[in-house]
Order: C-alpha cells, then sequence, then structure tokens
C-alpha cells in the first residue's frame, strides 16, 4: 500500500540532478529502468558510481522513513536528519554485507525500519533527557492553520494523544507506529520487528487498550 | 472493556482498518446487533485517529525532496574522507617502518658492547669536563680512577675553623 504511493509520489517529482564526481562509470545497463530493479541492484549501481540509482533507492524509501521518525523530531529539520542518519547506518550495513559476499541477499526495507525504529528511540531517550519545547507536531503551524472552539479542542486532544503514543511501552509503539504511521501490514510488522503476526496484533490491541485509558475520560461519549 | 471478550481483538484490528475482507464482515455483523462492542469499536477508532501524525507540511515536504541529493552528497564525502584516511595511514606505516630501519641497528650496536663515543675520547686523554661525563656514564668504571686522600684533605684543609668560633 505504502509502496504503492511512494512509486506515485516518484512520478511527481523532478528528475534528480546529478552529483558531480559521483558517477565514474556507470554498471547498470542504460535499458533497465530504475524502478524495476531491486534494492540490492540498486545499491550494488551506486557503489560503481551510479548516483541516480541511489536516489532512486532513498526516494523508494524515504516516505516510510519519515513516517516513522517524524513523530519523535521537533521540526522539519530534525525529522530530515534523522530521516538521513537512518539511511546513512542502513547504507553502510548494506555496502559491508555487499563487500563480503555479493550473493548474500539482504532485506533492505527491513533494515531501514529497524535503524529507523532504534534511531528514534535514542532520539526520544535523549529528548528526554534534555527537555525541551513541548512535543509540537512537526511544522503546526502551517499544517493546521489557526483553530477555535472545536477545531482547538480537537488539536489540543490530539497533541495529547501522541505524547500518550511516545509514552507507550517501547514494543507497542512501535507496533502501533508502524502500523498508523507507516500503514505497514502486520506480516511486515512483524517480520520488521522479528515476532509472529499473532504478537503483532496482540500487541497493537493492547497498545490501543492502553491509549484509550490514557484519554478515557475525553474519549467517553 | 468490551462486551464481548472473544472479539476484543477484532474490534481493535478494525478500528485500525488491518482486517481482511472475510473478518470485516464477520465484525460488522456482530456491531450490529452489539452496542456495547460497536461503543468500544468507535471509541477505538477515535483514539487511533486522534494519535495518527497530521499529513506532512509543505517545509516537511520541501525537505524530504532534498534528501537524496543530500545522502549522496555525504556519501560521496565519506568516500573521499576514507581515502584520506587510508592515504594517510599507508604514509604513516612507510615512515615507521624506515623510523624502526634507521634507529633499529644503533640500539642494537648498544646493546652489544658498542662504547659510547664520549667514553672513549675520555678513554684517550679528554677534557675535565669530558672525565666528570665518564664518570656519571654507567658501563664507565674502568676508567675511574681513585683520587688521592691526602691531596683531597689539604684542598679541604684552607678551611679555617678558628676564625668561627672566634666569632661566636
Amino acid at each position: 500500500m505504502a509502496d504503492e504511493r511512494d512509486r506515485r509520489d516518484r512520478s511527481d517529482r523532478p528528475a534528480l540532478r546529478v552529483v558531480r564526481g559521483g558517477a565514474s562509470g556507470p554498471s547498470r545497463p542504460h535499458s533497465t529502468p530504475l524502478d524495476t530493479m531491486t534494492d540490492e541492484a540498486l545499491l550494488a549501481a551506486f557503489l560503481v558510481g551510479d548516483d541516480d540509482a541511489f536516489g532512486d533507492l532513498v526516494q523508494r524509501h524515504e516516505r516510510l522513513v519519515l513516517s516513522l521518525v517524524r513523530r519523535y523530531a521537533r521540526t522539519p529539520e530534525d525529522a530530515r536528519d534523522l530521516a538521513q542518519r537512518t539511511f546513512l547506518r542502513a547504507f553502510e550495513a548494506a555496502r559491508r554485507t555487499l563487500r563480503s559476499d555479493t550473493r548474500q541477499p539482504f532485506p533492505f526495507r527491513r533494515w531501514i525500519i529497524r535503524v529507523a525504529l532504534n534511531l528514534a528511540k535514542n532520539h526520544l531517550r535523549d529528548e528526554l533527557r534534555v527537555p525541551r519545547a513541548p512535543l509540537e507536531a512537526l511544522g503546526a503551524a502551517e499544517a493546521t492553520p489557526a483553530v477555535q472552539g472545536d477545531a482547538l479542542e480537537h488539536a489540543q486532544l490530539a497533541r495529547r494523544m501522541r505524547s500518550a503514543v511516545v509514552e507507550l511501552p517501547r514494543r507497542q509503539r512501535e507496533v502501533l507506529t508502524l502500523r498508523i504511521d507507516a500503514e505497514l501490514p502486520f506480516a511486515e510488522i512483524a517480520q520488521s520487528l522479528g515476532i509472529t503476526e499473532n504478537a503483532a496484533k496482540v500487541t497493537f490491541h493492547h497498545a490501543t487498550r492502553n491509549l484509550r485509558a490514557a484519554l478515557s475520560e475525553e474519549l467517553s461519549p | 472493556m468490551s462486551a464481548c471478550r472473544d472479539l476484543e481483538l477484532l474490534v481493535s484490528l478494525g478500528a485500525a482498518g488491518a482486517l481482511s475482507p472475510e473478518e470485516s464482515v464477520r465484525l460488522d455483523a456482530h456491531l450490529a446487533g452489539c452496542a456495547a462492542c460497536r461503543a468500544d469499536f468507535e471509541a477505538s477508532a477515535k483514539a487511533l485517529g486522534l494519535a495518527r501524525m497530521p499529513p506532512p507540511s509543505r517545509a516537511e515536504q520541501r525537505l524530504v525532496a532534498e534528501l537524496p541529493e543530500r545522502m549522496i552528497e555525504e556519501v560521496r564525502r565519506g568516500d573521499r574522507r576514507r581515502g584520506l584516511g587510508r592515504r594517510f595511514v599507508l604514509a604513516a606505516s612507510i615512515a615507521a617502518v624506515f623510523a624502526v630501519a634507521l634507529l633499529l641497528p644503533a640500539r642494537l650496536g648498544v646493546r652489544e658492547g658498542v662504547e659510547p663515543r664520549a667514553v672513549q675520547e675520555a678513554g684517550t686523554g679528554g677534557s675535565a669536563q669530558t672525565e666528570l661525563a665518564t664518570a656519571a656514564t654507567p658501563g664507565s668504571t674502568s676508567t675511574w680512577q681513585e683520587p688521592d686522600i691526602d691531596s683531597v684533605w689539604q684542598e679541604t684543609d684552607l678551611v679555617d675553623f678558628a676564625d668561627d668560633t672566634d666569632t661566636q
């Protein structure tokens, strides 16, 4: 679901500018469209100098990564930096794997999910250690214009609920955000976290219950 | 919370829109006849709706659009840095090998009993300063001569102790 949406979005974007000094000779046949290449093939092409291949790889997964990290970011720049660090770490791991054994397959998408969740967890820990401004939605002033009355009340409730999400136990938070932010199916959530699909569903159920309990008064009809 | 405990999980998953078509049909049929579960479903759906992040702002979209280019620059910069680092390590290794090659024979010579140049000069009649240096050098005891005790006494005898006692 998320993949299809990513592909649609990519078609609307301008073409990538090739960075000077990067391309020293593409190994990818010119007839092979980047969209049909696997993550491994794109990385291999980038390692021999094809910058477009890596640009396409980042575009392929950027929405997923951003959806996972932006909940923990204070500013859009913060979110972008977290996303960039996620890609860089996953890329370094993939590069090491490719260098050690080019035939060994690696689940790049699963790696970036794991890296994004770990970075988000560390970022959250650091933020709690050094408290800053209250958790605001990213670009809230721009995304949600000035609101009044019921809309204001709803916005405040949403903010409190997002704070409650951050305070959930780690596993519950991960499953919940993978579902409601990244919109991943439970089978993929389970695979990414190394648990069974049923365990992922039960964890999600507990997370939902905990969120409801956190705002029980406000949510009661 | 739910009236029907065996359907709690289904209600939560349904509120998240994560049910298969068959499961959805089953849940809808139940919700149609169970007000408690319907209320439960609505509360879960409301909680999840509030927990969702708002859509990305224009600022976020703009910054994310820069991501591929920034990433490529970052990776290439890292590669260049690593290349420089490797060259530096190689140069330092070569310099270390040369240094060892130059210093090792000199150190081996000392261990085998080759005397330092100062000792050799003292042995062949060098200056008094050289002799002092020689006396302080470990391993040069063979060239040290015991001073004559009478001449040492005569030199110390120049001090007049009698004058000191008078003044006191």
